[in-house]
C-alpha cells in the first residue's frame, strides 16, 4: 500500500530517520577522529538534503566539544527513540513504514503510526539540545535533566498536543522548540497569558497553544 | 494498490513523495513534522494508488 507526504515533509522524515539509523550504528566511544568525520559526513547529507546551507554553524567550534556533543547526542537521540520503541513497538500484524527502500519499522522496532507520531519529536528533542551546546554551556549542563524527562507523562503529553496541532511554538529559526523548554520555561506560570509572555521573552513565538495546551505545560514539572 | 508483506507478516506501507499540490489538503496543508508534531500523510487529488485506510481514517 502507498501513501503520500509532501515532498519536504518526506524529505525531513527521511532526514530523521537516516540520523536515527546513524545513531544505532555508532557507538558513542568510538574515537575522536572517526565520530567527527561520519558526524560530519552525516551532517553534509542532511543540509543537502533539505536544501539548506548552514556554512557557519561549526565555525570556532573546538573539535573536543563537538566531539562531546556529538558523543551526547547519541546517548539523547537512543533513548528517545528508545521511549517511541516502548509507546509503539512492532508486533506481528502491525503495519511497517517503509520510505526510500527501507522498512524502518524492522530496523527500529517502532511500527508505521508510531513513526509519523513521534518520530520528528524524538529527532527534534535530541538535536536542540545538541545544536545549543555548541554554544551554550548552560543548554550542555542540562543534559541529564532532559534525558530523565523523556518518557515522562508530560513528555507524552505535549507531543500529543502537538501531533493534535494543539501545541505548536517556534525558535527564532522556525524549529520546534522542545517539550523539556516549554516545561521549564512555563514552570510557576499563573495562566496561559503568563505562559504565552514568557514565551516571547525568549524569542519563541507561539504558532498553536489552547487552554489544554497551556494547563499541560504549566503542570509539567509538578 | 499493492500491498507487501515481510517474512513476520506485517503489512508494508510505503510513504510515497508527492508535489503539495498533488494533495488534497486536510487540515490547512501546513508542514508540522520537523516542526514539532506528527507527519501527516494525505489522500491524493487525483485518486492515484486509490483511497486508503492510513492514519487519517480515510476509508475506501
Amino acid at each position: 500500500m502507498r501513501e503520500h507526504l509532501a515532498e519536504e515533509e518526506w524529505r525531513f522524515l527521511r532526514a530523521d530517520l537516516r540520523a536515527a539509523a546513524w545513531v544505532i550504528e555508532t557507538e558513542p566511544d568510538t574515537d575522536a577522529e572517526t565520530l567527527l568525520r561520519k558526524f560530519l559526513s552525516l551532517h553534509q547529507h542532511f543540509v543537502k538534503n533539505i536544501g539548506r546551507e548552514r556554512p557557519d554553524l561549526f565555525t570556532d567550534v573546538a573539535s573536543s566539544t563537538m566531539c562531546e556533543v556529538v558523543r551526547h547526542w547519541i546517548v539523547l537521540y537512543r533513548r528517545t527513540m528508545a521511549a517511541l520503541y516502548k509507546r509503539f513497538p512492532r508486533v506481528p500484524g502491525t503495519p511497517d513504514l517503509s520510505l526510500g527502500g527501507v522498512n524502518w519499522s524492522e530496523l527500529l522496532g517502532v511500527t508505521f503510526h508510531g513513526i509519523l507520531h513521534g518520530m520528528s519529536h524524538a529527532s527534534r528533542y535530541a538535536e536542540y539540545w545538541a545544536e545549543k551546546s555548541i554554544k551554550s554551556r548552560d543548554v550542555f549542563e542540562s543534559f541529564a535533566a532532559r534525558l530523565g524527562f523523556v518518557a515522562t507523562p508530560a513528555y507524552w503529553t505535549l507531543l500529543d498536543l502537538a501531533v493534535a496541532k494543539q501545541l505548536t511554538v517556534l525558535d527564532p529559526l522556525a524549529n520546534a522548540v522542545t517539550s523539556f523548554d516549554l516545561v521549564e520555561t512555563a514552570a510557576g506560570a499563573r495562566d496561559a497569558a503568563d505562559v504565552r509572555d514568557r514565551f516571547a521573552a525568549r524569542g519563541w513565538s507561539v504558532d498553536a497553544l489552547d487552554d489544554q495546551a497551556a494547563a499541560a505545560v504549566i503542570a509539567g514539572n509538578a | 494498490m499493492k500491498t507487501q508483506s515481510n517474512a513476520n507478516e506485517n503489512p508494508v506501507i510505503e510513504l510515497v513523495a508527492v508535489d503539495d499540490d498533488d494533495l488534497i489538503t486536510v487540515t490547512g496543508g501546513r508542514a508540522y513534522g520537523w516542526r514539532g508534531g506528527g507527519w501527516e500523510v494525505k489522500p491524493r487529488k487525483d485518486g492515484q494508488s486509490g483511497p486508503t485506510a492510513g492514519p487519517l481514517g480515510k476509508l475506501p
